[in-house]
């Protein structure tokens, strides 16, 4: 279930640390014992992976809510 | 009656097409101990998942129906035919298993349906069933006109299956598989509006987010037996 949640623009930042442009790849995200795998921009080096804030406040805000519900 | 499965939920859930997939089904045959030559049906199989993992796992003599020409097409298990859960094209007493995965509530005879699975187990055969139920009974009357009215409340099915003549074995909270395919169904599509969108397409007074969390909607496993 790999979703694309990458943006062209994403891909114009760098790695601070490796000094490497950010690719798009597989990443797993966890929370209260739950996987998901997405693909997201990361360093290719330090694997360091990027979430945008329109990812963090919107759907991975929902998701989380949903995983926090009793 | 006819039913599609949208593919946005198969993309999510695989094909099993339910909270937890073959975690729960495996749970239920270890439970229940099947020798090999068991004979095992199972109701609403679509796609064959079930069908194909009881065969090749544990050597179980399986077949299957369902309402949906489409799905039964592409089951790689040919003992599956087109049929209803209510009325079942098969004799009295055949069965050493029954399974019924997220099923039974979206019947309009759930009663009915029952009384069926018990007519075609032999006596001391295991109905399987996992499904949704309603963990807040008392929103029950409030989603009467919603479309999680055919979800009701643990006591309430387990009352159907004692005047169905069933005993119950085993009653199990799995309403984490549920919350977890909700969650990757909403990271999937975008939003929650998205999710109802999915499984209520169509006009429902009732079927806003916080009447659905009201209802606290949870997923069970249960197995009982034919006396």
């Amino acid at each position: 279930m790999n979703g694309d949640y990458s943006r062209p623009e994403d891909l114009a930042w760098k790695c601070r640390r490796c000094d490497v442009n950010l690719v798009v790849g597989p990443a797993v995200l966890t929370y209260m014992g739950n996987r998901i795998t997405a693909d997201l921009p990361q360093c290719p080096v330090c694997g360091f992976v990027m979430i945008s804030e329109e990812l963090a406040l919107g759907k991975m805000a929902e998701v989380e809510q949903i995983l926090e519900d009793k | 009656m006819q039913y599609d499965i949208p593919e946005k939920l198969r993309a999510v859930t695989g094909d099993s097409i339910r909270p937890g997939g073959l975690i729960l089904t495996e749970r239920a045959a270890d439970f229940c101990g099947f020798s090999k030559s068991a004979r095992i049906v199972d109701i609403g199989c679509g796609f064959g998942t079930t069908l194909s993992h009881l065969r090749h796992r544990h050597g179980f003599r399986v077949c299957g129906i369902d309402i949906s020409a489409r799905m039964l097409s592409e089951s790689p298990v040919q003992t599956a035919v087109q049929a209803g859960a209510e009325s079942l094209p098969f004799g009295a007493d055949v069965f050493d298993g029954v399974f019924c995965e997220c099923v039974l509530s979206l019947l309009s005879l759930p009663e009915r349906a029952l009384h069926e699975f018990h007519r075609v187990l032999q006596s001391g055969g295991y109905l399987i069933m996992s499904d949704l139920y309603l963990r807040n009974p008392g929103t029950r009357s409030y989603l009467l006109s919603s479309c999680l009215s055919g979800a009701v409340t643990k006591s309430e099915r387990i009352m159907q299956l004692s005047d169905c003549g069933f005993e119950l074995l085993l009653w199990e909270d799995h309403s984490g598989y549920l919350k977890e395919m909700a969650a990757r169904i909403v990271w999937m599509l975008g939003s929650r509006e998205d999710l109802m969108k999915l499984f209520f397409p169509g006009p429902c007074s009732a079927c806003d987010w916080e009447s659905i969390q009201r209802a606290r909607p949870g997923y069970f496993l249960l197995i009982a037996r034919k006396n």
